[in-house]
């Protein structure tokens, strides 16, 4: 099944760069032991590499407690790794905490949207001005360059000039991810990390966001990593994915061919978890 | 045909729903949450309720168990094994309430008093039923054995904040089980769980309900799930029903555009296209016009459909509130736009 967006892709794949390479990344987090006062480690991600190609779009797939979410936000400079490496546009992160510019620049590369817009939008900040801050914050336009630029964005996740004054509460919930996506896209990302970003959506909304993701992609060239545990959700919006069990990546390759020959007995397992007419729930044999 | 064969009801009905209409306060203001429910559920049946947000889904089954805030204006009828829920007194609401019928919500940490064991959450409904405590003991951790749960009498000890989601998910299906209910109440139970984990939760839903003949009202906006889990399902929008019929028929040959879109709506796994989507976002059941409560959202919409409202009627197979079933089945279809608005 090869869209066009994938056609030109492929033909794009030979000569890029990876924008984004993660190396032997890992995190540990301190936990309390159960039962006692002491703290264990507990390993989120460990061992983790994968690159994401220029304009690629990488699934992150896993269920809760995998680690996939704990990657993105290493990515993206929330969390700071144990060990690894995570190279954006080929400035390294290293391990260390980044200050002033270095910080600006990787927000300029690097941008999030999460899974709730109900709670990732400042309810007291109209649409407007929320745009307007970040243009403010990584651009040197004036009041009215960052004011047109604004509409553009807008513009270009379906909205318009009626939503710019709105405030959240009186926008619906596609609208309010639909203003999370144009303010990540604000600053002209290489990168764009979508947690979950339509899973919290109704059906017939999520429908339209993801159309409006793949819309965007073959528009700006932004590459995509995009996490989720909603394997038909991947299979819209991704041409790679990595599927994680328990801090490691248990499968890698192209999206298709994980879903068409899954070689992982895990990944196995996910897709025969997904409901469909004729289906039978099963319970599982082991427990994690 | 009547309406009832055509919706593949069973002889014999544990709930009857007829005509239900709910209307709650709003800032001191009545506003119609459901405008006129029709369902009925046979004793061991899986019926499925299938919306999206503000369909009313939710409040139609605090509406059954009267879990509605003060002041709330409910008409039509609710029959339960033969009984009037609606004027039920306070002890006969209470025995339904305990006894009759189980629940389960989509969020068990919400629903499960932290500062309280599971066991004391678990053995209440027992304790105040009159069984002594250590035989609500044992029956606990027989029900938990059933639903999985091996070390039961540990499990009793523990706090809520010490079990993951899945297992909390089905502490609440042992404690909605705990005084063998006729009918079980779920309300989007598995969509808070990974799916490895929501597959295994219906599965022990599945064995728990064929061992007591236990009906089931399954609350989703899982189309696929509930066609996957259910014997018949209602499709609302809006605060009305707008498509029932056996889940297999539903799911397959869809009559209602708003079914349709909404399964056109989601990408199977195997095959990547546009998705056709709908226009617009779900309304709630207040912001819908006089007529058709879809066809703000509806391609095929006439004037005819934006004056009147359509009633639930057999078409084909099923029963469908559609003025144009018949001329559209099989060709409805959604644009693949770039951009919606909603």
């Amino acid at each position: 099944m090869t869209s066009q967006l994938d056609g030109e892709a492929l033909a794009a794949g030979a000569a890029r760069e990876p924008v984004l390479v993660v190396r032997e990344l890992r995190k540990v987090f301190k936990v309390k032991a159960e039962g006692s006062r002491q703290t264990e480690d507990f390993v989120a991600v460990d061992d983790v590499s994968f690159e994401l190609p220029a304009s690629g779009s990488l699934g992150i797939v896993g269920e809760s407690g995998s680690g996939k979410t704990t990657v993105a936000r290493i990515i993206a400079g929330l969390e700071r790794p144990t060990g690894g490496t995570v190279v954006i546009a080929g400035a390294s992160l290293q391990t260390r905490r980044l200050r002033g510019e270095d910080r600006r620049a990787r927000g300029r590369r690097v941008q999030m949207v999460f899974q709730d817009p109900y709670s990732s939008l400042d309810p007291r900040q109209p649409v407007g001005a929320c745009l307007d801050e970040v243009l403010r914050f990584h651009t040197t336009a004036g009041k009215a360059g960052r004011r047109e630029r604004a509409l553009e964005l807008l513009h270009q996740v379906g909205l318009d000039e009626r939503n710019e004054n709105l405030r959240p509460r009186s926008l619906s919930g596609g609208q309010r991810q639909r203003v999370a996506i144009a303010r990540a896209l604000a600053c002209d990302p290489e990168v764009l990390i979508l947690d979950e970003a339509v899973s919290a959506l109704d059906v017939s909304v999520q429908g339209q966001v993801l159309n409006l993701l793949a819309d965007l992609r073959a528009q700006l060239r932004v590459a995509y990593l995009f996490v989720s545990h909603d394997l038909a959700v991947v299979q819209q919006v991704t041409d790679d994915t990595i599927v994680m069990h328990r801090g490691r990546i248990v499968e890698s390759g192209a999206t298709d061919t994980i879903l068409r020959e899954p070689a992982d007995d895990y990944t196995r397992q996910l897709l025969a978890a997904i409901p469909r007419p004729g289906w039978k729930a099963t319970r599982r044999t082991t427990h994690p | 045909m009547s309406a009832g064969d055509a919706a593949g009801a069973v002889a014999g009905t544990l709930l009857e729903i007829d005509r239900m209409r709910v209307q709650i306060p709003v800032r001191g203001r009545l506003r119609t949450v459901i405008h006129d429910a029709t369902l009925d559920i046979a004793p061991g049946e899986a019926v499925g309720l299938v919306g999206e947000s503000g369909s009313g889904k939710s409040m139609t089954a605090r509406t059954i168990m009267r879990l509605l805030p003060p002041r709330s204006v409910t008409s039509g009828s609710i029959r339960f094994a033969g009984q009037s829920v609606l004027d039920m007194g306070r002890g006969a609401l209470r025995n339904l309430r305990a006894n009759q019928i189980g629940m389960i919500y989509q969020d068990p940490r919400a629903h499960i008093n932290p500062v309280r064991s599971n066991g004391d959450f678990l053995l209440e409904a027992m304790l105040a039923q009159g069984v002594k405590a250590a035989a609500a003991r044992q029956r606990a951790i027989d029900l938990l054995a059933q639903v999985g749960i091996a070390d039961g009498g540990r499990r009793l000890r523990q706090y809520p904040h010490q079990l993951s989601g899945g297992l909390l998910q089905r502490i609440m299906i042992a404690a909605a089980l705990a005084t063998s209910p006729r009918l079980l109440l779920a309300d989007e139970p598995t969509t808070a769980l990974d799916v490895t984990t929501q597959s295994e939760v219906m599965a022990i839903l599945a064995e728990l309900r064929a061992g007591r003949g236990l009906a089931m009202l399954f609350i989703t906006h899982d189309l696929d799930l509930a066609a996957a889990v259910t014997d018949r399902m209602a499709v609302m929008y809006a605060g009305m029903i707008v498509e029932i019929g056996t889940s297999a028929t539903v799911h397959e040959t869809a009559l209602h555009p708003y079914t349709v879109g909404l399964l056109r709506s989601r990408p199977a796994v195997g095959t990547r296209s546009r998705i056709q989507v709908i226009p617009g976002r779900p309304v709630s059941a207040f912001e819908a016009g006089p007529g058709c409560v879809f066809a703000a959202r509806c391609p095929y919409a006439t004037d005819l459909c934006r004056a009147e409202r359509p009633e639930l009627r057999p078409v084909d197979q099923q029963l469908a509130a559609c003025h144009r079933a018949e001329e559209l089945k099989g060709r409805v279809s959604f644009a693949a736009e770039t951009v919606a608005h909603d």
